[in-house]
């Protein structure tokens, strides 16, 4: 028979406390969970327009609805995008949509003084502008993965080092994200029985910084190693697709409809 | 036969709503029961059909116009349950951001079109379909369902000047009793506007039959034979427009004084229209302001097809997910 060591002898009087900061552990997983959606969003899904002439328009159609000041035309200006949003799969429309009533909801609460004292009209533009805005831009970011995005930026010759700052940006979101969440579900294992309070979140966010620091100078060698100068040639091939044809027509009704109704000749 | 606001009284429309009301929780009930998740997004698309559907108006000698409106194309497709509640949301959508039907009425409009219409048709399809060929069952059950729907529609019609009255003997509603609202009704119904939901019940599931045979039966599907289909009755929706009249029985507060169905015009408007409950639509009559009737008729289709959709897209990822244990075809 094998004898027990000392401390597994113990009898155990452990009792689960209310903890302050559960709610502070809940709420930073969440946030975490949230961030990696973006990746979850960015696969890569077979689109019949290409990230390029969906770019394009993209620019178009937000500086046309941020241009209007007519309701009917922002209204049929949600035509096409909400045909678009038909093409994705329930669970992404469900998350795009929460997020999306919820900062338009927001930009309502901003303008009700303004409705409620009688300025109705133009005010109430606002949130739907805002919401117009967040589901096209999410529609966006669905259809197209961040690489494909990026490659669109370069073919628009946008300057190498917005680009890079964009392409770093989105990878390290995802990366982040998976480290937070390690390293909270690792702190709140560790916290059971102990109250560490408050402290364990700078200490979180501190190693955070230093771990990314110290990735970021990794990455920045591996490319450096892989021949990467800083600028981001365009990629090879043509990059226009069948439904291009269809889309860029359809920006072009839109632009000559703005042009009519709020600038006419 | 979209019955517009203020044709039927208040207490007939309430009448028709709380009737309505066990229908509607059933049909959710059953639709969370049997369909899989893939099928309510499939529904979604198929809801547009019956939207798209009901902005074809169809011409009559006489200067009015009618459409068909594919309850029991949707109910042979999904069953009764599920055909129910995608025809009223469908008819929802119409009365509240286009003003087609009134909002008040959307009781009496789903107890038609939404729930008498389908079921009355899935019963005559599995009834005859053990005696005719598939596709001339369903026809035979769409022309009957459209004409039982239409026959309820005008004996709400024909029943309020029976009831309502102000104390010149003037009808406050619908204007028009039971002989006139019927044979009025019928006479399109039981000539043309039958015809066309027959044949537009057919030609879809011939179509999908060609397409995507495994949509007829009861099992897991992709709509990827839909969409061209959808994209087609978007584009020619303006057809809609060349038929000039105005449906019997939707005529606006202002043409109905000159209407003549009892031989003379009726010579005056009915109060409870004159002072009636009315709610300003998005799009009213599927146009937006400024810009060409078929431009506008394209865009409100556009819209009210996308809002079907999505709204079944996004009922059905609230749905839970279900164990495949590969039992997917289910009795007829």
């Amino acid at each position: 028979m094998t004898n027990l060591p000392d401390w597994a002898m113990r009898p155990e009087n452990y009792k689960a406390t209310a903890k302050r900061e559960r709610y502070l552990f809940r709420s930073l997983l969440h946030i975490t969970s949230l961030l990696r959606t973006f990746s979850a969003l960015r696969e890569a899904r077979r689109c019949p327009i290409s990230p390029l002439a969906g770019l394009i328009s993209l620019l178009a159609f937000t500086l046309l609805c941020c241009l209007t000041h007519r309701a009917l035309f922002l209204l049929a200006l949600y035509a096409p995008l909400l045909l678009a949003l038909c093409f994705l799969p329930a669970e992404a429309l469900g998350r795009i949509f929460l997020s999306a009533f919820l900062v338009a909801a927001a930009s309502f609460l901003l303008v009700a003084p303004a409705v409620f004292l009688g300025g109705a009209g133009l005010s109430l533009l606002i949130p739907l502008k805002t919401l117009w805005t967040l589901l096209v831009l999410r529609l966006y970011g669905s259809l197209f993965s961040w690489n494909a995005i990026t490659g669109a930026l370069a073919r628009l010759r946008i300057p190498g080092l917005l680009i890079f700052l964009l392409d770093t940006m989105l990878r390290n979101l995802d990366i982040l994200a998976r480290q937070a969440g390690n390293q909270l579900s690792a702190l709140r294992l560790r916290s059971i029985g102990a109250d560490r309070g408050g402290r364990s979140l700078f200490s979180l966010l501190g190693t955070l910084f230093l771990r990314t620091q110290a990735t970021q100078e990794a990455t920045q060698e591996a490319m450096v190693c892989r021949g990467f100068s800083g600028t981001y040639p365009r990629p090879l091939g043509s990059s226009w697709k069948r439904g291009d044809v269809l889309l860029l027509l359809a920006t072009l009704f839109y632009v000559f409809l703005f042009f009519q109704k709020e600038m006419p000749l | 036969m979209h019955i517009p606001e203020n044709y039927l009284s208040p207490s007939t429309c309430a009448v028709f709503g709380a009737a309505m009301m066990p229908v509607w929780w059933m049909a959710v009930k059953k639709v969370k029961e049997e369909l899989p998740r893939e099928k309510i997004s499939l529904l979604g698309a198929f809801a547009s059909f019956s939207f798209l559907a009901m902005m074809f108006n169809l011409p009559l000698p006489g200067g009015t116009t009618g459409h068909a409106v594919g309850s029991v194309l949707l109910s042979i497709l999904f069953g009764p349950w599920a055909a129910c509640l995608a025809v009223s949301l469908a008819l929802f959508v119409q009365a509240l951001f286009f003003g087609d039907g009134g909002l008040l009425a959307f009781g009496a409009n789903a107890f038609n079109m939404a729930f008498l219409m389908p079921f009355g048709g899935a019963l005559l399809y599995r009834a005859l379909r053990s005696l005719l060929p598939p596709m001339a069952a369903a026809g035979i059950a769409a022309y009957v369902g459209l004409n039982l729907a239409a026959l309820m529609a005008a004996i709400e019609f024909g029943l309020q000047p029976l009831l309502f009255t102000d104390g010149v003997g003037h009808a406050l509603y619908a204007p028009y009793p039971l002989s006139i609202s019927i044979p009025a009704m019928m006479v399109g119904h039981l000539t043309l506007f039958g015809l066309a939901e027959a044949l537009f019940t057919c030609g879809v599931l011939a179509f999908l039959a060609r397409v995507q045979p495994e949509l007829s039966e009861k099992g897991t599907a992709s709509s990827r034979g839909v969409w061209p289909l959808i994209g087609a009755l978007i584009a020619l929706s303006p057809l809609g427009l060349l038929a000039a009249g105005t449906a019997w029985g939707e005529w606006s507060p202002e043409e109905i004084a000159e209407q003549t169905f009892s031989g003379a015009p009726l010579g005056y408007t009915p109060t409870g229209m004159e002072a009636g409950f009315s709610l300003e639509a998005l799009f009213p009559d599927y146009a937006l302001e400024g810009l060409s009737e078929p431009t506008g008729y394209v865009l409100s289709a556009c819209i009210g097809t996308a809002l079907l959709v999505l709204l079944f897209k996004v009922l059905s990822s609230l749905q839970p997910k279900r164990a495949d244990y590969g039992t997917h075809r289910s009795e007829a």
